[in-house]
């Protein structure tokens, strides 16, 4: 398992979509510098109204936060895909013949770097937000730094868990533009549906949404739907079913 | 002794045709968008449900967005998807060398690409968007559901520009795909102009939510022709004419991108 987990290193780290994905991301970092920046002056030089509008604003990690995901949800679908796309999975599966350790491999580094990528962009989004607002009430950036952590943490890990169901999806598709698709729909169409769906099944639809699953494990939901603990159960089973589908395939055809 | 064919258009054209019909995406992209006019059909059935068994005083407080936008809107991704791949799969199976081989004006084959990438864009966005509506109103018939215009001699103008849009989306994917000559990168671009840039830009604070959001190509379609009496989510400050030339931008631009790039690299 250590060799196997090694070995998927080697391949995550010198894919070059892994180096492009990490750029784009840290390239944010300053562009959330500069909507910060916006956002006090705005502050400053605002009318009542327009400082109300800034103070009930989202928070910029989060409003940035589905940008990260999709950025890490290409990190985990190249991870396979590529090796479908060059014929890598034919040498790493003769390397690697149990196809379960190979799958869990992948996720191990997957689940590593894009875990380490959420948590990182989340926190200095907010640390980069919170140092150019200074002490201005705009959305909730005045507020103690512990309050905020338990939504960054739960912020950062929906970052890993939109790699690992990217993971799963490519692993069972094997295209990356299928996988891409099908992690898009998830993150961005899914999300909208609710607004056409009559009470109670908006509500319940729009629960079990990555997103609004990530508020609520962190206990910040205003009307929840799922206790934090089951909350985390869901995201859990967002990636066991993507992982658990995409091994099914796996381990039953040729490649 | 006959005399090797000429390059025509028309020839060129039908290349393009042969390959994007026998692309799997394409039949991919093609079948999830009628699962979603089906999809948009289950939703208007689930909410007639919902208002029959209503009292005439909660009737008051229920609003149905119009369900052909936001089929047309995820559509719109499914074309820019298959554009991105009419494109990209040439590059990752080589293709791309026999049809320049075959083609050498490169103008050429981008053109005869576009134009069979938009075609079946178009097609499909306005089946997407007609078939949406003409589903939703045949389910909802007379009901004065709040939010449905189901006039279709109103709605006409709205939804050929909200499927003409869908076709945007397809020939933009497709400069994008010939410009990045990755799927994964064009994907991205297009994830990025579809729906996480309008996401943004209306978090922003008024007047620049408004102003940034009227420039997005997801919210141009509501621009040139209005299909509801409620505001448009992404802004409307452009005058129809001037929504319809960005529109057009939107796919000329990155198109001529495309050719300048193609122009000048080795395959």
């Amino acid at each position: 398992m250590t060799g196997a987990l090694a070995a998927e290193w080697i391949k995550l780290r010198s894919v070059r979509s892994t180096c492009h994905v990490l750029a784009v991301v840290a390239a944010v970092l300053p562009l959330v510098a500069l909507m910060a920046w916006n956002g006090a002056t705005g502050w400053d030089s605002g009318t009542p109204e327009e400082r109300a509008a800034w103070e009930r604003a989202q928070p910029l990690e989060e409003a940035v936060l589905p940008f990260v995901q999709l950025c890490a949800a290409v990190l985990g679908i190249m991870a396979i895909t590529s090796e479908y796309a060059t014929g890598t999975i034919r040498a790493s599966l003769t390397a690697v013949p149990s196809r379960r350790t190979a799958l869990a491999a992948k996720a191990g580094a997957v689940a590593a770097v894009s875990l380490a990528m959420g948590l990182v962009a989340v926190f200095a989004m907010h640390g980069i937000a919170r140092l150019v607002i200074g002490g201005r009430p705009l959305a909730d950036y005045d507020e103690p730094f512990s309050d905020a952590v338990p939504l960054l943490l739960s912020s950062g890990v929906s970052v890993a868990v939109v790699a690992l169901v990217g993971l799963g999806v490519g692993t069972a598709l094997r295209s990356t533009a299928g996988a891409l698709v099908v992690v898009c729909g998830l993150l961005f169409v899914l999300p909208v549906v609710p607004a056409f769906l009559p009470s109670p099944w908006g509500e319940r639809l729009a629960g079990v949404t990555v997103s609004d699953l990530a508020v609520q494990s962190a206990g910040g939901a205003d009307d929840p739907l799922l206790p934090p603990l089951a909350a985390c159960a869901v995201m859990a089973a967002y990636v066991g079913i993507a992982l658990g589908s995409g091994a099914a395939l796996l381990l039953r055809r040729d490649q | 002794m006959t005399t090797a064919p000429g390059i025509t258009a028309g020839r060129v054209l039908a290349a393009e045709w042969l390959k994007l019909r026998t692309l799997r995406s394409a039949f991919w992209t093609s079948a999830a968008a009628a699962v979603l006019i089906g999809l948009a059909a289950l939703l208007a059935w689930y909410a007639v449900g919902v208002w029959d068994g209503l009292t005439p005083e909660q009737r008051k407080s229920f609003a149905l967005s119009p369900l052909a936008d936001v089929t047309a809107w995820a559509v719109s991704l499914c074309m820019a998807v298959l554009g991105v791949t009419a494109a990209t799969s040439e590059y990752r199976s080589g293709t791309i060398r026999a049809t320049c081989v075959a083609v050498p004006r490169r103008g050429l084959v981008l053109a005869a690409k576009a134009g069979v990438v938009g075609a079946v864009g178009l097609a499909v966005g306005q089946v997407a968007a007609f078939g949406a509506f003409l589903a939703s109103s045949a389910i909802i018939g007379d009901r004065p559901i709040d939010g449905q215009d189901l006039v279709l001699a109103d709605q006409a103008p709205h939804l050929l520009a909200t499927g003409l849009s869908v076709a945007v989306f397809a020939v933009l994917g497709m400069a994008l795909g010939v410009l990045l000559r990755s799927t994964a990168g064009a994907v991205v671009v297009v994830v990025l102009l579809w729906h996480v840039l309008p996401m943004l830009a209306a978090n922003l604070p008024a007047p620049w939510d408004a102003r940034v959001g009227s420039v997005m190509l997801s919210g141009l379609a509501d621009q040139i022709a209005d299909g509801s009496d409620t505001p448009s989510i992404y802004g409307e400050l452009l005058a129809p004419p001037a929504a319809l030339a960005l529109l057009l931008a939107y796919a000329v631009v990155p198109l001529a991108a495309a050719a300048v790039a193609a122009g000048r690299r080795d395959v």
